[in-house]
């Protein structure tokens, strides 16, 4: 892991390669980002216990529902954390790796830069998981949240780096649709084709047998070997919105205008696929690929409306400062204990305000002083990268 | 049809072409990683795992078993070791 300083305002927080060259920066792919990493660092906890707080049953129970995943066909809220990111480090593979292509850079180094990423990403996914706890081979996940990021944010880049938009749109297409054939017609051995089980798909077999270490659902692993290909189709999707943005026209309000629209048609496409290959965040459906990649591209839609377009950035602040360092909090989570500085400077306010408060405020004061320590790196210019 | 609409029909069949053989890649991908898997045996699941720990310690009243060798074997048969070139 590097630390480099660069301009407060990026599009590249988690895309690792730094721009050659000045370019207009879209700070609601930033605002985006630290919206969703919020809800992982702490406003999962924050939100309902305000609900909670104030009396609303009813967007508690919503919030409820939603602040969990799927227990495995279907959808939250919840489920979308983890594409939208991925969609999004997509996004930005139009900044990073097609600008440098133009500006003539050998495709050899690019190679070079998305396999160093990969390697560190799996690495770093490997810390997350307790690497250095040394539990045993058996005890030790080797799957992880940012390796699939690495992985496939890799597959995905290899395609951009040699194919043009329409190859990239026919390798997006041609991967979903062989995802959905290879997980509906190749037989599972003792189970059959087309079971969407735990115990039967296609992906979980394969995890079984090929993944070494501990899977995270005992018998499969939503970040396993398979997986890494539709995955890859949505960091595709991703970088297809970022050559629409990088674009010179349309402009303005209209680029949010056709975001939505496009985000609308993969939602519906997405739901109808549903009927044939279920919505599924474990096994990574075609059909949540497409369903969660309309989401994702209806969310950039409003805030690159909000944020570039009409220029309200007041509310994004503290959303840019989170979504610049996404990669410094997700492992920082895991080795710097945020809970006990909160205990520390907040014990006393919560005994103060009594019992109804101290859920809101315990999960307040976990997120001021995570953002308080990005505060700090946004302010001296730090800023992790992969 | 002109040059034109030749050369649109042209770059969809590519492109056709191209999605044709990705599904064709990822297919094979796949059917290529069930191989590999057959190939290996199942892990032992979890709950496998802990019956195979709770069937290991023997029982106070359970023989020891007879290919267990005696103490100092070589010892008591007078062998120094040198027959196996000690």
């Amino acid at each position: 892991m590097s630390t480099q300083s660069s301009a407060p305002v990026s599009s590249e927080s988690l895309a690792p390669l730094e721009p050659t060259a000045k370019a207009p920066r879209l700070a609601s792919i930033d605002a985006l980002r630290g919206f969703d990493m919020f809800w992982i660092i702490g406003g999962e906890g924050l939100v309902p216990a305000v609900a909670a707080l104030f009396g609303w049953t009813g967007l508690q129970g919503i919030l409820e529902r939603n602040l969990e995943h799927s227990k495995w066909n279907g959808f939250t809220a919840y489920d979308l954390i983890f594409p939208l990111f991925l969609f999004l480090s997509g996004t930005t593979m139009s900044f990073a790796l097609t600008r440098r292509l133009e500006q003539g850079e050998r495709k050899l180094v690019l190679h070079w830069r998305i396999l160093r990423r990969m390697i560190l990403l799996v690495f770093l996914g490997l810390l997350t998981e307790g690497l250095l706890k040394f539990k045993g081979y058996d005890q030790q996940r080797f799957a992880s949240v940012l390796g699939l990021i690495g992985v496939a944010y890799f597959w995905a880049g290899l395609v951009v780096i040699h194919r043009g938009v329409r190859g990239q749109v026919a390798w997006m297409v041609g991967i979903l649709l062989g995802y959905w054939a290879a997980m509906k017609f190749i037989p599972v051995p003792g189970v059959g084709a087309g079971v969407w089980t735990q115990a039967g798909y296609l992906g979980g077999y394969i995890d079984r047998h090929l993944l070494p270490g501990r899977l995270y659902g005992k018998i499969f692993d939503p970040e396993g070997l398979f997986v890494t290909l539709p995955a890859a189709a949505l960091a595709l999707m991703g970088a297809l919105t970022g050559h629409f943005l990088r674009a010179p026209s349309p402009a303005g309000y209209r680029k949010a205008v056709y975001l939505l629209l496009a985000g609308a048609i993969a939602i519906r496409v997405g739901l109808i696929w549903d009927h044939w290959f279920p919505v599924n965040k474990q096994m990574w459906t075609s059909s949540f690929i497409v369903f969660s990649g309309g989401l994702s591209l209806v969310l950039l839609g409003v805030f690159y409306w909000a944020i570039d377009v009409a220029g309200w950035r007041w509310w994004a602040f503290p959303f840019i400062v989170i979504g610049m360092n996404p990669l410094t909090i997700y492992v920082g989570q895991h080795f710097i204990s945020f809970r006990f500085t909160s205990d520390a400077l907040f014990a006393g306010v919560k005994r103060l305000a009594g019992a109804p408060y101290e859920p809101a405020l315990s999960s307040l004061g976990l997120l001021i002083v995570e953002w308080a320590f990005l505060y700090f790196l946004y302010r001296k210019k730090i800023f992790l990268r992969a | 049809m002109g040059k034109r609409a030749w050369g649109m029909m042209g770059l969809v069949g590519k492109s056709v072409l191209e999605l044709a053989l990705v599904v064709a890649l990822v297919v094979g991908i796949g059917w290529g990683l069930m191989t590999a898997a057959q190939l290996r045996p199942e892990p032992p699941t979890v709950k496998e795992k802990r019956s195979e720990k709770r069937e290991k310690p023997l029982k106070k009243e359970q023989p020891l078993p007879i290919e267990t060798p005696p103490p100092d074997v070589f010892h008591l048969l007078g062998d120094s070791g040198a027959a196996e070139g000690k």
